[in-house]
């Protein structure tokens, strides 16, 4: 401090810095100056390096270091720590399920829910119908039915074809579990017509029909005649993904217990090809379903009713897995959730898995949304008139709400033949976007990442840079007037 | 000598006690519809009051359990009773609206009771809760109120008492639905029974092992003080459901030796009464035939009921076996009757901050009923009473005609506290009534959160009163039919309906220390500012030329800035 005075030029007496003090000040004030104005000079330089590392983290993703190996969080779970009962027995049963049930495969529904229905009231189960699916209620003697697990096998697989071996698998399975009185979970068994719906139209229904609280389910998809890998699909709607625990336990159950290899989407997770192609094939298999909020598997119209579930699919194959290996996967999965004492609550929803066994941890993948939304954001400082912008948004967001009641994108036509804003207000209102999208594409990422990428993609960085540099050059001619 | 005359005295003590002191115990088995078999144990004690006219303050017990008796009598109780519920009792699929034994209450642990009062209300209270909390040492389990607050005082009409009028008693219930059966154990309640689990019914009883496989279970006491005028009753139960037929299927066919592992026990000497029942169910048969045989009017129906008197001599260490004719596999039917009356609660709508109870009463017969539905709610429950709506299932007309009248106790939030409601309701013949009560979660204190926050909280059950019951008449005339039914001939008051867990809003319980960091900083930043704006003094610098905001520095050679900690330094610099 007082080397800076010692250093300061002598006071001009005569002039307002008639102190030392006064001079230093002075100069500090123009060095701070210099700084601010080569900052917003090298803004779109900025940008452009926000949004390169924010690019280069995306493809850094697939990069093993980035990953940790996955473990099961929730201590109660104990994965494939149980005896198994689910045997030879239980197989043949299910293979006469199947018998009859390829009988009347392109009955109508009524025909194939009254067989459904009059197979699980065989096994000494209350079942019952809704309009699109048939239900059973198993209540094992020791539960209180205050909670319920929820496994599910619809008529339509995943892949478009009949799903008659899951339906099957599901019949076998009322008939396993009556009577064992190690649970302490009611379960509800559902067959739904078609893909989705049959499921979604039970769970409207659920609330009035079942006093059970749901927590976790399971979803049966079974096309071919046999399998050589379990594949999970655990996307939800709206890019919600089931307690990476749900994901964890199945993968380790399905392995260790049921003796089957398994696969993130069906995914060949083959070690002998490139590491980082493999995991890039598995995060745009995830980003496909999750960008547009569409589910993987029939159980992500459980994840709006707060259900952590996943779809055990099991690909079609010559062999060598059958009845017996889902069986016992179901039935060891399902003892795991029955440990449960409360909810899957640890903040374990936020993940991205790149293979079998490994994960991203939300630490390592959000920096990049954060470093895109930064660039987004910057670019929306400059803004000369927020109120004429904020008028000028108005028209934009009534567009975006009437295509939301109506349901549908092509009202955004309309903004083709309305008047635009011309000159300071076109400025302000594009970087008061700036600023929401900057905000937006963040806090997206938390719930939904590849939806936010998606976004952030559409925003299209690139182009934005050089139109803001255009809008900056404009602004200033346009203040200079 | 005095020894010798006590010695003298002590059989005829003993003679002038067990005159008026008896026990007798019952085994019913009870064949369900659906495979299951309902076994329920009684024990039922008759005793005088205990204590002796001496002016000593002194009391001697025979029969009865002490444990269990002084803190009653100390306490000024007339009728107490303890229920425990674990598992759930399947009213659609076991045909009954409810177990074998009537005073079961609903789901979890109950204590309910009259206490003799002499209008001090604070005295009753304190020996309400002295009596729940010795209850609770004897069973092992917390009986007592977590805080006064959780106690209901408005049920005294659904709980009428047996003896003495209510204007001189008070009742009181204190629900907790998420106690089990005294984490199994068995011990507590054999240690009540004078034979202690030892002899007589209650030694096959006495299988811990055996018993807590079963399916629903009831354990209970009812406890009915003596009188100036009339002993004093106390009884035992013990019910649960056994699943008859094998896991992977076959006969129902079954035995005293297949369900307890052993036949029938070593009678208790002191027992005057015990018999082994079954109400016989369509195509059965038993070996040895029963010695006695007759109907009963039970829950509504005209049964046919076999009984064995166990203390016959040869009756020790004999098995009894039951079959029905002809049946290798049992196949579950398709279609089972439901019971007169059946009632289901569910939460429908169940967001984090509100829901919807929706309680369907189904009436099976052919005459509409009259009844009192009743909830107990914890404080944070805030129901909707005036949005309560009412209609049939299979049409959207209302029918708030069905709604006789309703008596509301609100809670007092935030302090613990217990909302209760009753609606006097008109259940319509061969039809589902549908009560809709809409509610609002409170939020709890931070505090007030049980262990497994995220499990959600379990409430009380709700209870149906039916009003119109006509009891079950002991003499009958011999030209009734078999299975002939009359839902209004029971004893059954009470229906509850199943258990119900209702989610809360939980906080993330790290989230305390967030607050405590985001608060902390917001505090600091504040803090700089404030102190940065008291202590600066204002004044003017004069720009270099050339430099500042470059082009436009030249419009501006003043700058108002500031000048941190200047005061005394910038004395003339203000302008």
């Amino acid at each position: 401090m007082l080397r800076r005075f010692r250093r300061a030029q002598p006071p001009e007496l005569t002039s307002i810095n008639y102190t030392p003090e006064h001079v230093a000040l002075a100069k500090t004030i123009a060095r701070r100056r210099r700084i601010v104005s080569a900052i917003a000079r090298s803004i779109p330089l900025i940008r452009l390096l926000l949004v390169s590392v924010g690019i280069s983290w995306l493809l850094a993703l697939p990069y093993e270091g980035l990953w940790k190996e996955t473990y099961v969080d929730e201590h109660a779970i104990q994965p494939a720590q149980v005896t198994m009962y689910f045997d030879w027995a239980n197989v043949h049963r299910a293979d006469r399920y199947l018998d009859e049930l390829e009988r009347i495969a392109n009955a109508t529904f009524e025909e194939r829910s009254s067989y459904t229905a009059s197979t699980f009231a065989d096994a000494g189960l209350s079942s019952g119908n809704t309009s699109h699916a048939t239900f059973a209620h198993v209540a094992p003697p020791r539960s209180a039915g205050t909670e319920t697990i929820l496994v599910s096998a619809n008529w339509i697989s995943r892949d478009g074809g009949p799903n008659l071996r899951g339906v099957a698998m599901l019949l076998a399975l009322g008939d396993f579990l009556r009577g064992q009185n190690h649970w302490a979970f009611d379960f509800v068994l559902v067959v739904g017509d078609s893909y989705l719906t049959g499921l979604e139209d039970f769970m409207r229904n659920y609330h009035s029909l079942f006093p059970g609280v749901l927590w976790t389910a399971l979803n049966i998809d079974y096309p071919g005649h046999s399998f050589s890998h379990l594949g999970l699909f655990y996307e939800g709607v709206n890019g919600r993904l089931p307690n990476q625990d749900v994901v964890n336990t199945v993968a380790h159950v399905a392995r260790y217990a049921g003796g089957s290899p398994i696969r993130y989407h069906d995914v060949d997770a083959d070690q002998a090809r490139s590491g980082y192609l493999v995991a890039a094939k598995h995060l745009l298999a995830h980003f496909s379903f999750a960008a547009l909020g569409r589910p993987s598997g029939a159980h992500g119209v459980l994840a709006r009713h707060r259900i952590d579930a996943v779809t055990l699919y099991c690909s079609p194959a010559e062999g060598p897995h059958g009845f017996h290996t889902l069986g016992r996967t179901l039935e060891s999965t399902l003892r795991s959730y029955n440990n449960l004492l409360e909810r899957l609550h640890a903040s374990y929803f936020f993940y991205l898995l790149p293979r079998p066994d490994r994960f991203i941890p939300v630490g390592h993948y959000l920096p990049a949304a954060v470093l895109l939304g930064a660039s987004i954001t910057i670019g929306g400082f400059d803004c000369q008139e927020p109120l004429a912008g904020l008028l000028w948004l108005v028209p934009a967001f009534v567009i975006g709400y009437i295509g939301w009641i109506l349901q549908t994108p092509l009202v955004s036509l309309v903004a083709l033949v309305l008047p635009r804003p011309q000159g300071n207000a076109r400025h302000s209102m594009s970087a008061l976007a700036h600023l929401l999208y900057g905000a937006l594409i963040p806090t997206l990422a938390m719930v939904n990442f590849p939806q936010a990428i998606l976004l952030a993609t559409i925003g299209s960085p690139g182009t934005d840079i050089i139109d803001s540099a255009s809008w900056r050059a404009e602004g200033t001619v346009v203040r200079d007037r | 000598m005095r020894i010798l005359l006590l010695a003298s005295l002590v059989p005829a003590l003993a003679a002038a006690l067990s005159t008026s002191n008896s026990f007798h115990e019952a085994l019913t088995l009870h064949p369900l519809p659906d495979g299951k078999l309902s076994v329920l144990f009684e024990f039922t004690t008759y005793f005088a009051s205990a204590s002796t006219g001496s002016s000593l303050r002194q009391s001697h017990h025979y029969l009865t359990p002490p444990s269990l008796l002084l803190p009653l009598e100390h306490n000024n109780i007339s009728e107490l009773t303890v229920s425990f519920v674990a598992g759930q009792w399947d009213q659609r699929r076991s045909g009954e609206a409810g177990p074998l034994h009537y005073e079961s209450g609903g789901g979890g642990g109950e204590v309910r009771g009259w206490l003799r009062s002499n209008g001090d209300k604070a005295e009753s209270d304190r020996a309400w809760t002295a009596v729940t909390h010795a209850l609770g040492g004897l069973f092992c389990a917390g009986l007592g109120p977590s805080d006064e607050g959780d106690i209901v005082r408005s049920f005294g009409d659904i709980y009428p008492p047996h003896r003495g009028s209510p204007s001189n008693l008070t009742h009181y219930l204190l629900p907790h639905p998420f106690l089990h059966l005294c984490t199994e154990n068995l011990t507590p309640f054999l240690s009540l029974l004078p034979s202690k689990g030892l002899s007589g019914l209650s030694s096959l009883l006495a299988q811990p092992g055996t018993v807590f496989s079963w399916g629903f279970k009831s354990e209970g006491i009812e406890v009915i003080m003596p009188d100036e005028t009339s002993p004093g009753r106390w009884r035992g139960w013990w019910e649960g459901v056994v699943d008859l037929v094998p896991e992977r299927g076959g006969s129902r066919a079954f035995s005293l030796e297949r369900i307890f592992g052993r036949g029938i026990p070593r009678p208790f000497p002191e027992a005057e009464t015990s018999v082994l029942r079954l109400m016989v169910s369509e195509g059965m048969s038993m070996e040895p035939e029963a010695p006695k045989r007759e109907g009963k009017w039970i829950d509504g129906r005209y049964r046919e009921v076999a009984e064995w008197d166990l203390l016959e001599p040869g009756m020790q260490g004999r098995d009894v076996r039951f079959w029905w004719d002809g049946e290798r596999d049992f196949v579950h039917p398709r279609t089972l009757r439901p019971p007169s009356i059946s009632v289901l609660r569910t939460v429908t709508a169940p967001h984090a901050s509100d829901g919807t109870f929706t309680i369907r009463f189904s009436n099976a017969g052919s005459e509409s009923r009259r009844a009192v539905y009743s909830e107990v709610w914890p404080w944070w429950v805030k129901g909707w009473i005036s949005e309560i709506s009412l209609r049939v299932d299979g049409s959207d007309e209302s029918r708030d005609d069905l709604l006789d009248s309703m008596s509301y106790h609100p809670s007092t939030p935030p302090t613990p506290s217990t909302t209760s409601l009753h609606l006097f309701l008109t259940l319509p013949a061969q039809s589902t009534l549908v009560v809709s009560i809409p509610f609002t979660k409170l939020t709890l204190k931070y505090t007030e959160h049980r262990p497994d926050a995220e499990r959600g909280v379990e409430i009380p059950s709700g209870i149906l009163n039916l009003l119109d019951t006509i009891g079950e008449p002991e003499s009958v005339s011999s030209d009734v039919p078999l299975g002939v039914e009359n839902a209004r001939q029971t004893a059954r008051r009470r229906i509850y309906t199943n258990r119900l867990l209702l989610d809360v809003p939980t906080p993330d319980f790290s989230m305390p220390y967030n607050v405590i960091i985001m608060s902390s900083t917001v505090m600091a930043v504040f803090f700089g500012l404030m102190q940065g704006a008291l202590t600066r003094k204002w004044g003017w610098v004069e720009l270099p030329k050339g430099e500042g905001r470059g082009k436009q520095g030249e419009d501006e050679p003043k700058a108002g800035v500031s000048v941190v900690e200047g005061g005394a330094q910038l004395a003339g610099s203000s302008s």
